[in-house]
This record gives C-alpha cells, sequence and structure tokens, in this order.
C-alpha cells in the first residue's frame, strides 16, 4: 500500500500533508502559493514530499486536494466565455434576481446579482415552456435553440453554455433536449443545466447556480486535466480527489463536471480537520474559530459532524448549494484599532491585512493592529514568528499604538491590553450568536483554535464564553491539508417535493428517494467505489405552512411508511423548537425538498503526531515580560517550546507555548496539558 | 514598572467599546429570533420586522437594521408606553399595541414592549414591531384601498398589557385571534415578538451583571453623546441655508389624478437640521396617511443615508434634526384618518427630502429612484384546484434606481425606505391560476444621463381560470421620477388591462376590479431618473447600453445626441458636432428634470434650480 497525500491551497501558502500506512502524519511541508497559476505549487509540494518521504510519484496512493481555482475564477472574473438559454420572456432574470438589497443605506452600492457572468446580448431566449404542473404549454422549438447557440458560438465566441427553463426541475425534457442538441452540433462546447446542476423551485437561484458552473466548467476542467496529468494520474492506481463545499470529497472527473460543489472547498476542508482533531483529543462537540489576519471563521461541530447549510454566499452572491456552515466576521490580526468622528475607540472591520501588514512587519504600515498589541503585550516573540519567514520589529508596533492611545489619554500597555478585549469580546459575541442562532449553547463545546491568530485567542474566548475547553492540535497550521486525508467520499442529490406532509403518498417519497440513491450511486460507481458499501443518509428540508425557512430533518432508515412521516413531523417540531425556542404542533408541516447523500469512508487518518519531547524543562525558553491584567502589570512568564513538551504534561498559565507556525497563549488561572497526540488541552478553570 | 489606573469602577473607552458592541449584537439575535422564528411569510421575505433597545426614558440605543421603514418607528410606541403606564410598570409586564394614534404605525403592524428590570428598578426597554399578514377589517391583507376611517382597516389594538408580571393575559389573544383572518399566523407572530423581547431583556440582564447597572445606564449617555457628536459634525458640512423641495402622489387613495402635494424645507444650522413639512396638502381620504412615526422614519432614512451612513442607530443622530409636522396634514393625520397605505407616502417623504438634500450635498445624492412599491394583490377561486388564494402578482415591486454620481442607477432594485424581496415567478405561478408571459427589462425606462437611471420593467400575464379581484395599488402613473444634475426625468408607470373581450384598459394607479379567465395584465414600472448631462455620457457606455438593448437606437439619437450609421453604429465624429450644437441650442442645465408634463398637472416648471450653462467641453464625451 502506497501513500497518501493531502494539499491545500492558502492565501501565501500551499500546505501538503503525507500519511504513512498506519494514517500518522509522516511528513508535512509548506511551499508559497502561486496565485497566477496554482497547480505549479501544487506540483511543486508533492515533488517536495515525495523527497521528504524518499518517495516516488508511482508510490502514490491518493491525493486529495482543495481547490481554489472556483472560487478564484469568480473573484477575479476569469471563467469562461458565457452563453445562457432561457425561456423566451425571461432572460432578463439574471439581471433582475430577487431586487433586494444588503446594505440599506449604502446609496452608492453595486449590483447584486452576478451582471458579470453574462452580458445581456448573450442570453437568448428559447421557444418553449412548461407549466407549474410540469405539464408542456409550448413544446421546445428545437431549430431556435440550433439558431441560438450557433450565434453564440460564431457571434459572440461562447466557450460555455448555462440552460436554465422555468420549471425545469419538474420535467427536465425540455433541458435535456437542448444538452443533447448542443452536444450534437456544437461537441467543443460545455452545457450545464439546470436539472442537474440544481433540480429545485426559484428560478433566479437556479438560474444563477446554473450559470456558475457553466462559467466555471471550462476553467476547472483544464486546471484538474493538468494536474492530473502532472501528477501521472493519467493511471488508474492512483485516485485525484477533490473537496466540495459541504466537506466531502469526489473524483476530479466529477469535479471537473460539476465544478460549483467545489467552489467553497477551502473553508470545508479546515472544518474537516477540526473535526479529527477533536476526535483524537476525544471531543465531539467543538466550536471550529480560524483567526486569519482579516476575518475570523466560525463553524459548529457536533458529535462529530459539522453543521451544512442548504444555502449561502459565494463571493457575494447567493449559492444554493449544501455547504459547510461557516459564519465569518470581520476581526482578525490586522484588525485596526482607530478613533472615529465621534471620539469612540474602534477595533477593526479594517484590517492591515497580509500587506502592508501590522506595523511590526515593517513594510509600511502604520496603523496598530492586534497583531501589533500581541508584540507589546509580549505573547509574541518578534524574533521567531511566521516559520520564521519575518522577523517583528516591536518599536514599531509600540509607536503605532502610541498615536492611537495618547489620544485617549492611555498608556501603550493599557491600549494594547484594551484592544484585545475588545476583539475578544466581539469575536466570542459573534461566537455566541452563531451557536444560539442554530439552538446550541456554546458552553457545551470545546473551542479549537486554528490559523496563525486561534491559538493566542483560544484560551481568553473560551473563558469569556463559558466553556470548560479550548483545544490547539499539534500543527493547527496544516490542519486543512489533514482535514482532506480525513474526508469521506460523498455525493449529493436533491429535488423539490413541495407536499403536505399529510398528503404526501409515502410511495411516491419512496420511489423518489430511489431515484436520488440511483444517481448518487451512479457518481460513486464513476469514482470507482461501490455504492453498496456506501452509507446513504435520507433528508427532507421542511418548514410550517406559513414560514419560508426550512430546517433540515433526517429521514429514519428503511422505506418511506406513513410511519415515517409521522417521525418527520415530530422531528420537525422538535428539531424547531430547539432551534427556534417553539414549536407551534397544530401546524400544516411542509416537505419542500428531498435530498440524498452517499459517503463512503475510505480513510481514517490518525490527528495530531506521535508525541516525542523530552519535557518540561528541555523545553523551557528564557521567560518573558508579558502582560495580562493591569492589576498584575506586567510578569515574568515562562515559555516554553511546544515540540519538546511530553505527553501528559501540566503547564500553569500564565505561560507561552511556541511553534513554528503559531503561538498559544495560557491565561493566568488557565492549565494546559499535553495529550497523547499532542494536543493542547485548555482548562479555563483550575478546578476542572 | 507599569502605571496603572483602576478601569472598573469608571467607564474608559475599552469598556465602553464592548458595550456598545454588545447592544449591538444583542439587536442583532433579538432581530435574528423575531425574523427565524415567525411565521408570515411577509415577515421573512420583506424583512418586515424591527428590533430595537430603548433606555428607561424611552430614547433608542440600538436598532438592528431591518427595513427603513421601521427606523425611529419604535420610539412614539416606547414613549406612549412609558406615558400610559407610569407608575404602573413592574418586572415582567410586556405591552402590546398597534394604533397609529397611540405610538403606532398602521394596524399590521404590531409593537410588543418589554421593560427591563434590575433589582426593582426600570433601566430599559426591549422592543419590536412586526408586520402582519392580516389584522382583520374590511379586505384580507388589511390594507383596503378605499378605507375613509382607520376602523375599516383593521382590529385596533391600544397600549394594553399582554402579560402582567409574568402572566399572559390569554383573553387578549383571544380578542386578536377571533379579529383576524390568520390567527394562527398572527399569533405566532406575536408569539416570536414576545421571544424576542424575552431575549434581550436576558441578554441585557447579563450586560448589568458583567458592567454594573450606574455604568450601563452611563454607557446609554455616552453612546447618545458620541452619535449626536458624529451627526452634527456631518450635517455642519451643509451650507447654512434652507432647501426646498415638492413631490407628488398621484392621488390621494380615493379620487384619481387628484394629485396630493408634499413639501418640505430643510434648514442647515448649526449642526442641526430642521425639516419642515408646512405647504404639505391636507390629510387624505384614502389610507395614504402617515402618522409622525411612518414620517420620521422616512426623514431619519435620508439624512442617514446622504449625510452619516456610519453612524449608531441611537437617539443622538435623531437629537440634530428637529422636524415640523403640521397636524391634519398627510404627514400627520388626526384621527381617525386611514393610514394602511403609507409606505407610498414614505416613499414620497423620502423623494423630497432627497431633492432638498441634493440641493444641500450636491454629487452625493442619487436622481430619483422609480418611488413606487408595486402592491397589487389577486384573490379569487381556483375552479381547477379547488381552493382560494390571495397573492401579490408575481412581479418585482420595485422598478429602477437613479443614476448616481459617478454609476449608473441599478436596474429593478428596491430603494429607499422599502427592502423587499421579489416573489418567484415559479412560486406565483405554484400558488395562483395564473401564468407569467414575460418579465424583462423595460428598454429606455431608465432616464438619459452622464449615469443613466437604472431600468424598470415590464412584465405580462394571464389569468388562466375563474374569476379574481385584483387591487391595483401603485403610484408614479401621474408624476415622473426626477432627472438630477442634468439627467433627464425617467418615464411614468402604467398598467394596462387587456380584457379578453379584446378591449384594453389604461388603469390609474389605485383602483380595485375584476378580472376573468383570460384578461392579460401588462405592467410597466419604470426605471430612476438620470444623472448628469446625457451629451456627457461617454460613446464606449451609450454603445454598450444599445448592444445590450437597454438603450434604443431612437433614445441614443433622441437623448444622448448620438448620431448612428444604417447598420446602427455610432459615428464618432459627427457625434462630437452634433453634441456640440445641441449643447448651444439647449443652452442650461438645470438641477432637476421634472418630466413631460408636470408643468401641465402643477403650473410649475419643469426645469428647477438652473446650473449654469451646458459646458461644451463635456459635448464630446469621454
Amino acid at each position: 500500500m502506497g501513500m497518501t497525500i493531502g494539499i491545500d491551497i492558502g492565501g501565501t501558502f500551499t500546505d501538503v500533508v503525507a500519511l504513512d500506512v498506519d494514517g500518522n502524519v509522516a511528513s508535512f511541508t509548506k511551499v508559497p502559493s502561486t496565485p497566477s497559476d496554482p497547480g505549479l505549487a501544487v506540483v511543486s509540494g508533492v515533488e517536495k514530499i515525495l523527497e521528504l518521504s524518499n518517495a516516488r510519484t508511482s508510490d502514490l496512493d491518493r491525493v486529495v486536494h482543495s481547490s481554489t481555482v472556483s472560487l478564484n475564477a469568480i473573484i477575479e472574473r476569469k471563467g469562461a466565455k458565457l452563453g445562457i438559454l432561457c425561456t423566451d420572456g425571461f432572460g432578463d432574470i439574471l439581471i433582475i434576481g430577487r431586487q433586494k438589497r444588503t446594505d440599506m443605506y449604502d446609496l452608492f452600492l453595486d449590483p447584486e446579482t452576478p451582471q458579470f457572468l453574462c452580458p445581456r446580448e448573450r442570453v437568448m431566449g428559447i421557444k418553449e415552456r412548461v407549466g407549474s404542473q410540469g405539464e408542456v404549454v409550448e413544446p421546445l422549438d428545437e431549430a431556435s435553440v440550433v439558431e441560438a447557440v450557433s450565434r453564440l458560438v460564431n457571434d459572440h465566441g461562447v466557450a460555455s453554455i448555462a440552460v436554465c427553463y422555468l420549471f425545469s426541475y419538474l420535467n427536465p425534457a425540455h433541458e435535456l433536449a437542448t444538452r443533447d442538441l448542443i452536444a450534437r452540433n456544437f461537441p467543443d462546447v460545455s452545457v450545464s443545466i439546470s436539472c442537474e446542476v440544481d433540480p429545485q423551485m426559484r428560478e433566479y437561484e437556479r438560474m444563477l447556480m446554473t450559470a456558475f458552473d457553466a462559467y466555471l466548467k471550462p476553467v476547472a476542467r483544464k486546471y484538474l486535466t493538468n494536474l492530473a496529468d502532472s501528477l501521472g494520474r493519467k493511471s488508474e492506481d492512483c485516485q485525484l480527489q477533490i473537496m466540495q463545499s459541504r466537506g466531502g470529497i469526489m473524483g476530479w472527473r466529477q469535479a471537473a463536471s460539476h465544478p460549483i460543489t467545489t467552489a467553497l472547498s477551502g473553508p470545508a476542508a479546515g472544518v474537516i480537520g477540526g473535526v479529527g482533531s477533536g476526535q483524537s483529543a476525544g471531543f465531539s462537540n467543538l466550536i471550529t474559530v480560524d483567526i486569519g489576519g482579516t476575518s475570523c471563521d466560525i463553524a459548529i461541530i457536533t458529535e462529530g459532524k459539522p453543521l451544512i447549510a442548504a444555502e449561502g454566499k459565494l463571493d457575494r452572491y447567493p449559492l444554493r448549494q449544501q455547504m459547510i456552515d461557516v459564519s465569518c466576521i470581520g476581526a482578525g490580526g490586522g484588525s485596526i484599532a482607530w478613533i472615529d468622528g465621534g471620539g469612540a475607540l474602534k477595533v477593526g472591520p479594517q484590517s492591515a491585512g497580509a500587506f502592508p501588514g501590522p506595523a511590526c512587519y515593517d513594510r509600511g504600515g502604520s496603523e496598530p493592529t492586534i497583531t501589533d498589541a500581541s508584540v507589546v503585550l509580549g505573547y509574541l516573540d518578534p524574533a521567531n514568528f511566521g516559520c520564521g519567514e519575518l522577523t517583528l520589529n516591536p518599536e514599531l508596533s509600540h509607536a503605532a499604538i502610541t498615536k492611537v492611545a495618547s489620544r485617549l489619554d492611555m498608556d501603550v500597555p493599557e491600549l494594547a491590553l484594551g484592544m484585545h478585549r475588545i476583539l475578544n469580546a466581539m469575536m466570542a459575541d459573534a461566537i455566541k450568536l452563531a451557536s444560539v442562532n442554530r439552538g446550541f449553547d456554546p458552553r457545551k463545546f470545546a473551542l479549537l483554535g486554528l490559523g496563525g491568530g486561534g491559538p493566542v485567542h483560544a484560551g481568553m474566548l473560551a473563558k469569556i464564553i463559558g466553556c470548560a475547553h479550548a483545544l490547539v492540535p499539534p500543527l493547527p497550521g496544516v490542519l486543512c491539508a489533514n482535514g482532506l486525508l480525513a474526508a469521506d467520499v460523498e455525493h449529493e442529490q436533491s429535488r423539490t417535493f413541495l407536499k403536505d406532509a399529510n398528503g404526501v403518498d409515502p410511495e411516491e417519497m419512496e420511489r423518489l428517494f430511489n431515484e436520488l440513491h440511483v444517481s448518487c450511486a451512479e457518481r460513486m460507481r464513476l469514482d470507482g467505489l461501490d455504492p453498496a458499501k456506501a452509507t446513504v443518509t435520507r433528508w427532507i428540508e421542511a418548514r410550517y405552512a406559513s414560514q419560508s425557512y426550512d430546517l433540515q430533518i433526517e429521514v429514519p432508515s428503511g422505506p418511506v411508511s406513513s410511519d415515517t412521516i409521522e417521525i418527520l413531523k415530530t422531528r420537525f417540531h422538535d428539531q424547531h423548537e430547539r432551534v427556534y425556542g417553539h414549536a407551534q404542533r397544530a401546524q400544516r408541516v411542509r416537505f419542500v425538498t428531498t435530498r440524498v447523500v452517499l459517503s463512503f469512508s475510505i480513510a481514517n487518518p490518525r490527528f495530531g503526531s506521535i508525541v516525542g519531547g523530552r519535557g518540561k524543562d528541555e523545553a523551557r525558553k528564557p521567560d518573558r515580560q508579558a502582560l495580562f491584567d493591569l492589576d498584575r502589570g506586567y510578569e515574568a512568564t515562562p515559555v516554553y517550546d511546544r515540540q519538546r513538551l511530553r505527553a501528559g504534561e501540566v503547564i500553569d498559565g500564565p505561560a507561552i507555548l511556541e511553534q513554528p507556525d503559531t503561538t498559544t497563549v495560557l491565561y493566568p488561572g488557565q492549565t494546559a496539558r499535553i495529550d497523547e497526540r499532542g494536543n493542547l488541552v485548555i482548562s479555563t478553570s483550575t478546578s476542572s | 514598572m507599569l502605571q496603572t489606573r483602576n478601569v472598573t469602577s469608571g467607564l474608559d473607552p475599552i469598556s465602553l467599546e464592548v458595550i456598545r458592541n454588545r447592544l449591538t449584537v444583542i439587536a442583532d439575535e433579538m432581530e435574528s429570533t423575531l425574523l427565524r422564528s415567525s411565521f408570515s411569510a411577509i415577515m421573512k421575505e420583506a424583512l418586515d420586522g424591527s428590533a430595537a433597545i430603548f433606555d428607561a426614558h424611552g430614547n433608542t440605543i440600538a436598532q438592528a437594521s431591518a427595513i427603513p421603514i421601521h427606523l425611529g418607528s419604535l420610539i412614539p410606541a416606547v414613549r406612549q408606553v412609558i406615558e400610559v403606564f407610569k407608575g404602573d410598570t413592574c418586572d415582567g409586564d410586556i405591552f402590546i399595541l398597534n394604533d397609529p394614534y397611540q405610538g403606532g404605525t398602521h394596524l399590521p403592524d404590531i409593537n410588543i414592549i418589554c421593560p427591563v428590570f434590575d433589582e426593582g428598578e426600570l433601566i430599559a426597554f426591549t422592543a419590536s414591531i412586526a408586520h402582519k399578514q392580516d389584522i382583520g377589517g374590511k379586505t384580507p391583507g388589511s390594507t383596503p384601498p378605499d378605507a375613509t376611517e382607520i376602523f375599516a382597516e383593521g382590529l385596533i389594538v391600544p397600549p394594553l398589557k399582554l402579560y402582567r408580571k409574568g402572566q399572559l393575559s390569554r383573553d387578549i389573544l383571544a380578542l386578536i385571534a377571533s379579529n383576524v383572518r390568520l390567527p394562527d399566523g398572527v399569533i405566532g407572530d406575536i408569539e416570536a415578538q414576545v421571544a424576542c423581547g424575552k431575549i434581550g431583556q436576558r441578554r441585557l440582564g447579563e450586560l448589568v451583571a458583567e458592567f454594573g447597572r450606574d455604568n450601563l445606564v452611563q454607557a446609554f449617555a455616552e453612546m447618545q453623546d458620541h452619535a449626536e457628536r458624529i451627526t452634527r459634525e456631518a450635517l455642519s458640512k451643509a451650507p447654512s441655508r434652507a432647501f426646498e423641495f415638492v413631490d407628488y402622489l398621484d392621488d390621494d387613495g380615493i379620487t384619481p389624478h387628484q394629485p396630493v402635494k408634499i413639501a418640505v424645507k430643510v434648514t442647515f444650522a448649526n449642526g442641526g437640521v430642521t425639516v419642515d413639512f408646512t405647504g404639505t396638502d391636507a390629510q387624505a381620504k384614502g389610507a395614504l396617511n402617515c402618522v409622525p412615526s411612518s414620517t420620521l422614519a422616512a426623514v431619519y432614512y435620508a439624512i442617514r443615508a446622504v449625510c452619516v451612513p456610519d453612524a449608531p442607530t441611537n437617539e443622538g443622530v435623531h437629537r440634530a434634526i428637529t422636524t415640523i409636522m403640521p397636524e391634519g396634514t398627510i404627514v400627520n393625520a388626526v384621527f381617525p384618518a386611514p393610514v394602511a397605505a403609507r409606505t407610498i407616502t414614505v416613499r414620497r417623504i423620502v423623494s423630497v427630502m432627497m431633492g432638498a438634500l441634493a440641493q444641500a450635498f450636491p454629487g452625493r445624492v442619487p436622481a430619483a429612484c422609480d418611488g413606487q412599491s408595486n402592491y397589487v394583490y389577486v384573490g379569487g377561486y381556483d375552479p381547477e384546484a379547488g381552493r382560494r388564494y390571495v397573492s401579490m402578482l408575481g412581479v418585482p415591486t420595485s422598478g429602477g434606481m437613479g443614476g448616481r454620481p459617478a454609476k449608473d442607477g441599478i436596474d429593478v432594485i428596491s430603494s429607499d425606505a422599502s427592502n423587499v424581496v421579489r416573489y418567484p415567478i415559479e412560486a406565483f405561478e405554484t400558488d395562483t391560476p395564473f401564468r407569467v408571459k414575460f418579465l424583462k427589462l423595460w428598454p429606455d425606462s431608465g432616464g438619459a444621463g452622464r449615469f443613466r437611471g437604472g431600468l424598470g420593467y415590464h412584465a405580462e400575464m394571464t389569468l388562466l381560470r375563474g374569476d379574481a379581484t385584483m387591487t391595483h395599488r401603485r403610484d408614479r402613473h401621474d408624476f415622473a421620477p426626477w432627472g438630477l444634475d442634468g439627467g433627464s426625468a425617467s418615464p411614468t408607470c402604467k398598467t394596462i388591462l387587456h380584457r379578453a373581450s379584446g378591449i384594453a384598459e389604461s388603469l390609474a394607479s389605485k383602483i380595485v376590479t375584476g378580472i376573468g379567465a383570460g384578461d392579460r395584465i401588462e405592467i410597466f414600472t419604470t426605471g430612476g431618473g438620470g444623472y448628469g448631462d446625457p451629451l456627457a455620457r461617454p460613446l464606449d457606455e451609450v454603445a454598450a447600453d444599445l448592444r445590450s438593448g437597454k438603450v434604443s437606437c431612437e433614445s441614443a439619437m433622441r437623448d444622448y445626441g448620438v448620431v448612428l450609421d444604417a447598420k446602427g453604429a455610432i459615428q464618432v465624429e459627427e457625434t462630437a458636432r452634433h453634441r456640440g450644437s445641441l449643447a448651444g441650442r439647449q443652452g442650461k442645465l438645470y438641477r432637476f428634470d421634472r418630466g413631460d408634463d408636470f408643468a401641465a398637472k402643477t403650473g410649475e416648471p419643469r426645469h428647477q434650480v438652473e446650473l449654469g450653462a451646458r459646458r461644451n467641453s463635456s459635448a464630446a464625451g469621454g
């Protein structure tokens, strides 16, 4: 048996992790990302890890990748030249959208719909119409399809076509016929049809998904094909697999055919990594807090499973797709402290980002950031930051903070501590709100600190929120790459099923589930896996008849019967009560969407690492003056090299634990234990 | 050693900022509790509900940013409760009201107000306002277009205690349930509002425990002072003088084509502003009337959007604003005037505010948006499905946004005080026996300008079977959205009813009519006015509009002074010459263009506020 590697492309670095046959991390490395051609960094990362592992390409068994190509193509507007076919009379749906605006007080806002995808002149109306019962009102005029496509291709040079007809989720015949016509007459043109991409009611959301998919398809196909070639993946011995937005993975050929499903794979990988880390430390209820330079991403894991949302945003546009439910606020290491027009102290949401970065980076930034405050407070070692890539200049931090402090009649350490307090309070509020809005009490979760900033703040956030534990995995910097290796192969299919629960025919529902199952199984087979060995879960999305928000309810296993419907109704009421605090058990329940998910578990990597340190005494570095509390003042604080600590050892706070990719701050009154897998388990009160 | 200061006893800038952020989060949590757990589609699709925190004196401390039409609209409700229940407000009480003449806005908006106590002392209120699908009265939806008294509009709830010391008064809920058409939804939504108020109470309790009551009360005061400083600073940038503007509603809701004037004089002085509606027409016979809370929402929205978009939402902003609303006018109607359809009036008040502010802050205000909310309801019996239905028409409620300094207006988007989600065509056809024939942008419906107005739309739908009643309530059928700073007005809206018999009727903006199977409703909803001289619009932008079909060849030639060849390609040199001669001929630019027949309808000039001669240099375009 060969090697498995995970590759995650980040903004600055591309991380590569290799597992040995036992599923332990054998080696990991970082190479600089190459945004103009992300595949270059992937290939050089693979070469580097093979070299580190004394292995060859032919030793590779499986390569798992979270690709940022789809997301970048949208953010940079570099997708394919797109044309759209729609029901005649409805060509402006993509421009009109849902007419709502996100910021009500901004008179200068940009359009809420992605008009860059396809200008009006490349939208063609096709003579066809399906009615609201799925009946054909006007047959498809095939000649008009061929004529429209030939104009798109010959006059406009279109490379990809999105097809979205009204009510195609009820009757896909016209879209399927259109796809076949295009394939026959224009075999080089890529096609996405809405009944395949997103067979659900609401014409704008479905068209948007289809247009995004078509916009990405040629780009994704080229990238993945090149990548597979350069990895020598033409042979079928090794699989190249791609992370999806909902946290599962799939074979690269299918990812190339359904590129929209991978659009948000980056954040998903980190959360799946969090699941694995939590398991290795014995926690199945976790909140991951990934703090980078400009933002803080929050995700909730319950009973070892991340929460999945049925819709979210891609860039600034609505995306109706299953995705790991991540909340984001503009708070991070680069968040700037400033004084507003009314004289009030603010922290963020403006950020110095990676460039110019915090003042201490000495790249021209002069605004005081949270990272500058961390330097002033003694939490960070200026000589040992960011894998040794950067040397920080503490004097610049002081100077920057002084500018704001003097206007408030405060001294520098007081403001630095205050900046941390404001930011921590904001992040804690966001974590609480994210949990409460989803019906969870955050105090019953452990906080998992990720990203460069997560381990600095996790202990304090846990204390503010009232969590008993915070967790810092041994390699938070490569957790995303690790998460890729823990993911299941997943295929998901859904369809609108708008019915009052009381009027549902169990056989009809069963038939629909079976159809969706068959379609998932086909895709599983295309990935070279036996669908019979996969786990099937069935879901419905439901709401009260008068509502317009849906809840996802898992369907009990076994064929759908009238009992199943009753159980679903009860589960719906219960979940409504949990999430919203009340249930209306006399109200009619309406089913909206049916969904089948097929998961195939192929790997079980062991998170963390075998701890080989030699103990506290050897790990101890010279003390540093650090400030945690104004009353205590600066105090000599023990500093440890985390990699030298031994499993089972306990450190009392205050203390600072350093490692190349991050620094963990242990606050006064907290203790940290190194567990068997090298996780740092912080207890926020000494009694626990 | 570090010099330390005791920061726990006073209110340092750090604690203040933590409290300020927390209060915003509490308002957001209240809001999300309200919207997510409510039952009415209108609440979730239109987000027609808001939550706010008040101090013990009824001053807003924080409000979640729901729709602008609710800005400040909870203030009269909370103050009414303070007044009515002085000396009789206890821990565990929760108040309810919807009476527009006792703190409400219009009857479907129910206010729920919870006092917050700490050790027996009243320290704050949490409050919410939420639109109910129906509150009784003569028509479903409780917005009868022909009401002439508020009594026809639904159940009037004066300030009452829904809870007394924690005990629910089931009598009140039973009374409400018996008076509304969708009792489950209304009661469910009221429960969501109670949950919203209670979550606010609980979070404020936690804040008191963390910071102490005195510090919190002190923070409330400082937050208002801070917002006032920001607002006055922004307002002081306007010239110290008065700016006037008028605009019109098509009619009073009862008599078609009987315009109602709204006039405003906005005077800046000493970092404050006085908004005076003297000169506004008397209150309308129909339901277009505003009580002060509705008018203030429009005033606050306009000033916030133009002058202080980033200011915190609290009473401090309002302190800098004095509003004079003469009693008995449409902006301050007296009991028992009907008020149900006040949204249209709120939007027109925003329009007059924007007209005045455009003169005070040139270059910061867009031209007028479509300025109407297309609330067309159809109700009837579907013989095939065997059920009754009441539904909005499946078209956007909004047209286009006005052209803006440096940007074209956005096509078909909710502007100014409203922010509503479009009803999907697939949902509309699933719910009703209608079929939509087309929904597309209406070419040339954006006013011409250096920055073109966003387009409105053109749609048509057919009633397939059965009879139905259509309640058609729109505006801007008679008065066009104005163009700004040299830009042109956009066209007026129109609705044509094509009877199955072949007769076509052009409908007035507010009318109730019966329709039958085979009748087609054709709707034109206008775009926004243009901004800046259309002759200065760069040729590549005109060319792009021609390519996309947003602007017709005729309009390009007539409005943008462009010369086209037989194939429709722009002739650059001829265009420069033609634009030059047009600029010379048309002479002056004006701040406002009020549209074709404005002068005939009002006796006021079409072009208002001279800006000086058209610059010849602009004629060549970019």
